[in-house]
């Protein structure tokens, strides 16, 4: 953990957006997405990017992409799972399909607003229940990311990046 | 016109393409009156047919893609509609105003769809049994095997 510039405690940052971004693209070469600050700066570092109105909307966009030969990456924050979760298991999960999600874990520091809060408590324990992959990309970094693609696009399986608050420059 | 007879229709204007079409009683009947090897079932996730039409849209350039929606999916796929550019998409809307899968909930009958939404309003039904659609496995085979060029027959 460190400080931010304002001298809340915060995860330690292991990558810079644009790199992040960059490592994305080897990877993966369709991306979608809901407007998020923690991602903001990934998100507008990535070609072929887009964006959609809800998260369930993008899960299925992703699909259709992966449908048709694509190589999909959602990018969204923890709180946009609740509404992804059907639409995950009616199409990527139903046709045995992965897909690569990144998600920004909202709500595990004290001085994050309160509405966070809830979701910060139960993401982990959400994506475990529910059996997809989960990569913490503060310990596994770069290797992470190649890790999660893996997963994702070689063994079907729904895998979700998991990056948390000041891990990547906002 | 029927819903079997809507999206017959709809086959014949746009041989070539590939049918993304919804969950429920448009996926059974399609799939078990007019079996096409070009059509996508989808067996659930309620209202995002159009989303997954735009996905493949945003990929495939090349091809016509013909997304086939209830006016019940229809409206929980709304949002999507602001985001969708593509030009190589067709968009239809078969309009009876229920929830006819899960048992004739109303519609709101004076909704106004976007201009570029085709509306086809359906009457009637075929008066038989349509069970679900092939299993999730031969569905994407099938699509993937059309999409690869690999086989480009359509029944």
């Amino acid at each position: 953990m460190r400080n931010d510039n304002r001298g809340r405690p915060i995860h330690d940052l292991v990558m810079m957006s644009g790199e992040f971004a960059k490592e994305l693209r080897k990877y993966c070469d369709w991306f979608t997405g809901i407007p998020d600050s923690a991602l903001k700066n990934t998100q507008a570092n990535l070609e072929n990017f887009h964006f959609s109105s809800r998260e369930n909307h993008a899960v299925a966009m992703a699909f259709g992409s992966r449908m048709a030969g694509g190589k999909p990456c959602i990018l969204i924050q923890n709180s946009g799972l609740g509404l992804a979760i059907d639409a995950i298991l009616g199409t990527f999960t139903l046709y045995n399909q992965g897909v690569l999600i990144v998600v920004s874990n909202r709500g595990e520091l004290e001085w994050e607003e309160i509405q966070h809060h809830d979701w910060g408590k139960i993401t982990i324990n959400l994506i475990d229940t529910l059996g997809w992959s989960l990569i913490d990309f503060e310990k596994e970094v770069s290797s992470g990311i190649v890790r999660a693609s893996d997963l994702a696009f070689n063994e079907n399986r729904v895998t979700v990046l998991l990056v948390h608050r000041g891990n990547l420059d906002e | 016109m029927n819903r079997v007879e809507a999206i017959q229709s709809i086959y014949e204007n746009h041989e070539g393409a590939l049918f993304i079409i919804c969950n429920g009683l448009n996926s059974r009947e399609a799939a078990y009156f007019c079996p096409r090897k070009t059509s996508f079932y989808m067996l659930h996730a309620m209202g995002e047919s159009l989303s997954v039409g735009m996905g493949v849209a945003s990929v495939r350039g090349d091809i016509e893609v013909v997304v086939i929606d209830g006016d019940g999916n229809a409206l929980m796929g709304a949002s999507s509609w602001t985001m969708n550019s593509y030009n190589n998409l067709h968009y239809y809307i078969l309009v009876n105003s229920k929830y006819e899968t899960t048992g004739g909930q109303e519609l709101p009958g004076n909704t106004e769809w976007p201009s570029w939404c085709k509306k086809i309003t359906i009457v009637g039904d075929n008066n038989k049994a349509s069970p679900n659609p092939p299993p999730p496995e031969k569905i994407w085979i099938d699509t993937q095997v059309w999409l690869n060029g690999n086989d480009r027959s359509v029944i």
